[in-house]
């Protein structure tokens, strides 16, 4: 049989799956390291570029003639460029490295087509740069999350295929029992995410649809980004972590089965509350409502399960810089994900909409909860993938108390400052400019908000920065090796003592 | 090309089979025995290698003495 032919037979339903012999852990981390290597590198370069675009941009909002001479720079491709960079940069990235990876070793199973891995983020990463750089040069689109010039959506496309297609390999050779939840969880992911893209990508840029339709399948799209592909991969990565490190089950696994099938099923209607106020059918945006609303109730099933497996391990949480990251995302999880539910309500709608409360919420899913978990990820992976333990306690504790104090701080001025911007815009009786000074009210009112975000992403920059140089230390430097001992690294390599 | 009501049907139709596709996964995981035994279940993520019962996860250089300080509070 032909190469060609044996591959599809292999992924064909018809045909009986093939169940291979447990594979020890220690293995299949050896045979994951490039590809991961890979992936986690890129996340960290794609970390530090986004957060670079991020400050410029904030910094912009209150100080306008900050780099004004550079055309390149401007606020829209500075915040689009950053966008662009955290997403398709570093999220999916960190996501194809722990993902794959916590799917890799619960198949339990020899890692195939790993080549295949290497080649797809080769690809992703090269066709990133090329939409970033088209960014800049002015080449982006005005569809938020698609902002990427669309000629590079078939290289993201083709790239991203190639990595779904290993990860249901993987499953499909996975040893025979229990799918466990963060397999269902990182399954989905895989598959809603290209459905996503390459309907997004045909509807408004290949065959574009008129009207409001386009605004309809971009919060479709932009939406679903966040609750169906970070969301589930960083849930995922928390069902895996929390029991591992704490050496205890999770404490109702029925919970968490029934959270990951209501997110599959009900999830995909919620992203229409995007468009609450809009010219567009009043039923739709009610079905939103309803769906972003009914949310609540995977969130609920999640956090009582988080909470529940944690609770009385303080210490064990504390001790441990996964843990410290995890909870830290699981409890954002769980916060972000309440406040979503309440936006989507027309009367809070009207006064969140258009307002920084809007970007604090953003930055509260994607950061507070999906990056910290992927930090968490990463802490816990990255040394059983080199067989080498992180050179610095003391960079991991700057990157943990930066980025959260930072992501803290970023969140209550997002929040209170774009509360009161939307009060205000609401009130007829606030003129536009002041007739005293002559500034524009509003804007002059959020400017101290503006600035205390900028202050934070300060923070977050340094905690960035820390993780950077103790992952480089840990992949170049000879000081890496000596922490080999304890139960950071259970699994030794023989002679290497314990 | 469509009106935009065209356009509305195929992006419903595309929901619909987001469902369906959810529905059917749901419907083979229950065939499959994946619902039942769930006590088993939670517990594939432990192995002969990260056993259950046992912390993975300490700062560099500080496992021997978090692991001390973690019986200590175990034991009161």
């Amino acid at each position: 049989m032909s190469p060609l032919l044996s591959f599809f037979s292999k992924v064909d339903p018809q045909t009986k799956p093939v169940v291979s012999q447990k594979v020890a852990l220690s293995a299949i981390d050896h045979q994951m390291r490039t590809p991961v290597l890979l992936f986690t590198t890129s996340a960290i370069l794609w970390l530090l570029i986004g957060t670079a675009f991020a400050i410029i941009a904030s910094i912009k909002l209150h100080s306008p003639d900050f780099l004004g001479n550079f055309e390149w720079l401007t606020f829209g491709r500075a915040r689009s460029a950053h966008l662009n960079a955290m997403a398709y940069g570093w999220a999916n990235n960190a996501v194809f490295a722990v993902g794959l990876w916590v799917m890799a070793r619960l198949c339990k199973a020899n890692i195939r087509y790993g080549t295949m891995l290497v080649i797809a983020g080769s690809f992703w990463n090269i066709g990133v740069t090329i939409g970033v750089i088209g960014i800049l040069t002015g080449g982006l689109t005005s569809v938020e999350w698609l902002e990427m010039p669309p000629y590079v959506a078939p290289m993201l496309a083709f790239s991203y295929v190639l990595i779904a297609v290993w990860g249901v390999l993987m499953f499909r050779f996975r040893e025979k029992g229990h799918v466990y939840v963060s397999q269902w969880y990182i399954l989905g992911a895989l598959f809603w995410f290209p459905w996503l893209y390459v309907i997004a990508q045909t509807m408004i840029f290949v065959e574009p649809a008129t009207g409001t339709v386009q605004s309809i399948t971009n919060w479709w799209f932009g939406h679903n980004v966040l609750g169906l592909w970070y969301t589930p991969m960083g849930l995922a990565a928390i069902y895996y972590m929390m029991p591992k490190v704490l050496g205890r089950p999770i404490y109702s696994y029925y919970l968490s089965v029934l959270g990951f099938w209501s997110l599959a099923l009900f999830y995909n209607w919620a992203g229409v509350h995007h468009l609450i106020g809009g010219p567009i059918p009043v039923w739709l945006i009610s079905a939103g409502i309803v769906a972003s609303v009914m949310m609540v109730i995977p969130v609920v099933v999640t956090a009582i399960n988080h909470h529940m497996t944690a609770v009385g391990n303080a210490r064990a949480v504390w001790c441990s810089p996964t843990l410290r990251f995890i909870v830290f995302g699981a409890m954002s999880y769980t916060l972000a994900s309440f406040f979503g539910s309440w936006m989507a309500l027309r009367d809070v709608n009207v006064v969140t909409h258009f307002t920084q409360f809007t970007v604090g919420h953003a930055h509260h899913g994607v950061y507070a909860f999906f990056t910290m978990t992927m930090f968490g990820g990463i802490y816990f992976m990255v040394p059983r993938i080199l067989q080498r333990e992180w050179p610095s306690a003391n960079l991991i504790r700057v990157h943990f108390w930066c980025v959260s104090i930072g992501i803290g701080m970023m969140l209550v001025a997002l929040h209170v400052g774009g509360w009161i911007q939307g009060l205000q815009l609401n009130n007829p009786d606030i003129p536009y400019t002041s007739p005293e000074s002559g500034v524009v009210t509003i804007l002059s009112a959020l400017k101290p908000w503006l600035f205390s975000r900028s202050i934070s992403g300060v923070l977050i920059t340094i905690g960035h920065v820390a993780f950077f140089i103790n992952f480089i230390l840990m992949v170049i430097g000879p000081r890496a090796v000596r922490y080999k001992e304890g139960p950071t690294l259970l699994v030794k390599k023989e002679g290497e003592g314990a | 090309m469509f009106e935009w009501n065209v356009y509305l049907i195929i992006i419903f139709a595309f929901g619909g089979l987001f469902f369906a596709s959810a529905v059917a996964a749901l419907w083979w995981s229950a065939k499959n025995g994946q619902l039942r035994n769930f006590d088993q279940g939670a517990r594939v993520v432990f192995t002969d290698e990260e056993p259950e019962g046992i912390h993975t996860d300490f700062f560099p250089g500080e496992a021997e003495k978090a692991g001390r300080k973690l019986r200590e509070s175990e034991v009161r």
